[in-house]
């Protein structure tokens, strides 16, 4: 419409040869001009981190911190919207040297060790006739566990026989509400206190109790599943929901075993077995 | 919190009535009034929280085009188009406006603008244009804002931020403005040439005298033309246009004139003039009593130092002018003398006898002249312009019974006599008098300062300038409170006109002209050079500090670590990396002054505290000796 509007007085201005339209015409050419500059600077000088939780699972939707920073001396941007892979988070306002966050639901299609993907952003500011884009690199990697699939447990599980010594709260999904903690990715969505979250920088979950029973080891290649991928995804599952459960686990794969334990680190170091199992 | 819809709400009313306003006193009435009627109503409706369907306002926008369009002619199509902008832009204003509505509002506001252009030349447009301008970057800006969310809030502090940097963009566009304006390609003759007619203001003077068809004369401070002169004696600003020579009945006017030839003026200054003219239909131009050459329009010129352009004076343009301050105007071998001596249809029986007196055989052509004026100073004949006789014999009237009258009646009268005499006589109409501009130096010349005058033939000398006027009782002195504050205004309104209307393709052309010719010939003064060279080395470093505080790192810690790491990097270039931490690369590489520079770095880095003095003088002694090294 703004480019037709200037054309069309152009055509009227050199026609009558007013000098009066003439200065409309190039009041409108320079303001074009100067908008697509500082559209242009807009999203220049932006830098984009990403903050991952601990636990990111192939194909499972994510929760993911956005920081953007303007890194320009003087100018605020404005109207910025950084997408990944199709998901997008938008920022209002970005001044200069004042990081923002936003976060995004977003779902790694493999599992592995993944470089952040590229991130899009994008403005229509300073007018909407046009939406600038650049591409942003995002420094650093993260690693994807293997999708979990629910398996049936190969082995009692829940509380121990009757006349065991005794059982403990553990971390599970079907007790009481055991503690508040931060959101590290691998918790349902539906354990998010969104009231709290709203009042801290990082999402909360609430932690409910269960209780423990004897270690397990897991033998990757006993796990039943029609390929690997969909014995890992078992495996996973299994790791997770022992482990949760208070269950020492450990994991032999082909050529290492990792002896069992039932710590939140030692799950983790399970988890990242899995993910680059084969991929070395 | 301000909401941003009410923000863009008020925006478009702004820009709404810019587009409006400079069109207003062109329109049709109903348009006129269906603006205000329809803001005023739109205003009230939002302010309830309701807007008229486009069930309503959609067949309203109809029927009001058909019943302008209606009325659609060549000889009014700007008119319509105007009436129809303004119908469209109020009609807009009376719904719900989306952001596309938002558009059509400003994109209406700009086409008002711009068909105002056509009617009204003034330098007001540009504080129009300019505010429009500023008001348009603001609301699109704020228009990206409501496309993003329409319900969005910003606070006081961003709506600030945002509103600077829209500010911004119509500052920053200003020279690019200009630059376009001067480099857009002009055509040598406007195609669509009768658009300009909107408003063209009426003519100067007169090209008739009938004294007696009106008892009173406006006089309107309208500008006629604007002279680029230096200054002239105030007896001797008369602007000659037209020379009467002739009757039809009892009307002065101009007859084809007699074979003559004029050899000059009689002695007298030369004074050169740049003559910039007010559009209007009267061909002729106007130049410092005698002309004797103009250029820079096509014309003809006649004997009696009359020059008429070819073509009516409609466009804003400018000539030159060159003129002889001489109250003479000599002629070779003589002149039409019955031509000259023709008499109007009616002369009173009391004229005649005042002119048998002086009809006498012998008496020479100018003592005529000075009795005659010793006639009307004896009469007490008084400067007037209300009250002026009207009826069958108003010169009759003028001199022996009412004795007031303005110029018309003073040269009428007074060539007449001069013709009932014998002596050849004849009216030059013009301009008497104007303000000398000190500050643009020109002359202002407005139309209450028509006149006209008298030439009378005296042999030997040829046409002789003569003023029955300035015997007047109470002749009026034009000078006034104010006069500084409107010869200001009128400088602003001159240079307007100057650099900005009357540019066409041929300043274009010759001011690429210039400028080539002044790029070739340029040559580097070698004096100038010298002053240029010294001038620089002062300047030189006072650039180099500014870059290199603008781009300098803003703590004392960013700045160590910087350097640090550009030695570093010289020193060790395969082990840098990419996002490689400070503590990796005290991993990766085995050398002591890099682990105790991360190690001091480190300790204040992670213990969240600013590096001490000591601290950074031990980091820069260590930058020092890793850069030493490097050789």
């Amino acid at each position: 419409m703004y480019v037709t509007a200037t054309l069309l007085l152009g055509v009227a201005a050199v026609n009558t040869g007013n000098n009066l339209l003439f200065l409309v015409v190039s009041a409108m050419l320079g303001f074009m001009a100067v908008s697509g500059l500082l559209g242009w600077m807009n999203i220049r000088g932006l830098s984009v981190s990403v903050r991952l939780p601990d636990e990111v699972y192939a194909g499972v939707q994510t929760l993911i911190s956005i920081r953007v920073e303007n890194g320009k001396r003087f100018l605020p941007s404005f109207l910025i919207t950084a997408t990944f892979s199709g998901c997008a988070t938008s920022f209002l306002l970005l001044d200069p040297g004042k990081p923002e966050s936003g976060s995004l639901l977003f779902a790694f299609p493999s599992r592995g060790i993944h470089g952040i993907p590229v991130a899009l952003i994008s403005s229509p500011f300073p007018v909407n006739f046009f939406v600038r884009y650049i591409r942003v690199p995002v420094p650093g990697s993260f690693t994807v566990f293997p999708a979990p699939r629910p398996a049936t447990l190969p082995l009692a599980a829940g509380k121990p026989d009757a006349g065991a010594a005794k059982s403990f709260p553990s971390p599970g999904y079907d007790g009481e509400l055991a503690k508040i903690s931060d959101y590290r990715g691998g918790e349902s969505l539906k354990m998010i206190h969104w009231r709290l979250s709203a009042k801290h920088e990082d999402f909360k979950v609430k932690q409910m109790s269960s209780t423990a029973i004897d270690p397990v080891l897991l033998e990757f290649d006993s796990i039943p599943g029609a390929n690997i991928e969909e014995r890992l995804s078992y495996c996973t599952f299994l790791v997770n929901r022992l482990v949760r459960c208070g269950r020492p686990v450990g994991l032999k794969l082909a050529q290492r075993t990792v002896a069992p334990a039932a710590t939140r680190l030692h799950r983790l170091k399970l988890l990242g077995e899995l993910a680059v199992y084969g991929q070395d | 919190m301000v909401r941003i819809k009410l923000v863009l709400s008020i925006l478009s009313v702004c820009v709404a009535l810019i587009g409006y306003l400079p069109l207003q006193p062109y329109l049709d009435p109903f348009a006129r009034w269906f603006f205000p009627a329809a803001l005023a109503f739109g205003l009230f409706q939002q302010g309830k929280g309701r807007f008229l369907p486009g069930r309503i306002l959609t067949p309203l926008s109809i029927v009001l085009f058909l019943y302008f369009a209606s009325g659609f002619s060549q000889e009014n199509m700007l008119l319509v188009t105007a009436d129809l902008l303004v119908i469209f832009l109020a009609i807009r204003m009376l719904g719900e406006k989306s952001g596309r509505n938002y558009l059509q509002v400003f994109a209406l506001s700009l086409f008002c603008l711009a068909a105002s252009s056509l009617y009204n030349l003034t330098a007001l447009f540009l504080v129009y244009l300019l505010l429009l301008l500023l008001l348009l970057a603001v609301s699109l800006v704020i228009l990206a804002f409501h496309a993003h969310d329409a319900e969005i809030a910003l606070t006081r502090i961003e709506l600030k931020k945002v509103l600077t940097v829209a500010t911004l963009m119509p500052v920053a566009a200003l020279p690019i403005l200009l630059f376009l304006f001067v480099f857009l390609p002009r055509t040598q003759t406007p195609l669509w040439d009768f658009l300009n007619r909107g408003g063209p203001t009426s003519s100067g003077f007169s090209e008739t005298v009938s004294p007696g068809g009106s008892s009173s004369v406006a006089e309107v401070k309208k500008v006629v033309f604007r002279a680029i002169s230096r200054k002239v004696p105030e007896s001797s600003l008369y602007w000659r246009g037209i020379v009467l020579n002739g009757f039809r009945d009892n009307v002065w006017i101009r007859l084809p004139e007699p074979k003559e030839t004029d050899v000059g003026t009689g002695r007298g200054e030369s004074v050169p003039q740049e003559i910039y003219p007010e559009p209007s239909s009267s061909p002729y131009l106007l130049a410092l009593n005698i002309p004797r050459q103009v250029s820079g329009v096509r014309h003809e010129q006649s004997k009696d130092a009359v020059f008429k352009s070819q073509r009516a004076l409609d466009k804003r343009t400018k000539y030159d002018a060159l003129s002889t301050l001489s109250d003479e105007i000599r002629v070779k071998g003589g002149i039409d003398r019955d031509f000259y001596l023709t008499l109007p249809l009616t002369v009173s029986q009391r004229m005649r006898t005042q002119a048998r007196e002086l009809a006498r055989p012998g008496l020479p052509a100018g003592e005529k002249l000075r009795l005659l004026e010793r006639f009307f100073r004896a009469q007490r004949l008084s400067y007037a312009t209300s009250g002026l006789p009207v009826g069958a014999d108003p010169l009759d009237d003028f001199l022996f019974v009412t004795k007031k009258g303005n110029c018309e009646f003073f040269a009428s009268s007074y060539a007449t006599l001069l013709r009932l005499a014998g002596v050849p006589a004849r009216l030059v109409g013009g301009y008497r008098g104007g303000s000398y501009n000190e500050m643009g130096g020109y002359y202002l010349v407005t139309e209450d300062l028509a006149h006209v005058w008298v030439e009378a033939f005296v042999e030997g000398r040829g046409w002789v300038t003569v003023d029955p006027t300035s015997w007047s009782v109470g002749f009026p002195r034009r000078e006034g409170l104010g006069r500084t504050l409107r010869m200001y205004l009128d400088a602003v309104s001159f240079y307007w006109d100057k650099a900005v209307i009357t540019y066409d393709l041929g300043k274009q052309i010759a001011l690429l002209k210039t400028a080539g010719s002044k790029a070739r010939e340029f040559r580097f003064p070698l004096e100038s050079a010298k002053r240029i060279m010294a001038f620089s080395l002062w300047l030189l470093p006072l650039a180099g500090l500014v870059v290199l505080l603008l781009r300098r790192p803003g703590t004392p810690e960013e700045r160590v670590l910087k350097r640090f790491l550009r030695v570093a990097s010289k020193r060790f270039p395969g082990a840098f990396q990419e996002n490689c931490g400070l503590f990796e690369l005290a991993g990766r590489i085995d050398n002591p002054q890099i682990q105790e520079f991360v190690a001091i770095y480190g300790a204040a880095l992670y213990g969240d505290r600013r590096l001490l003095d000591q601290e950074l003088l031990s980091l820069k002694e260590i930058i020092r000796v890793l850069g030493q090294h490097r050789s």
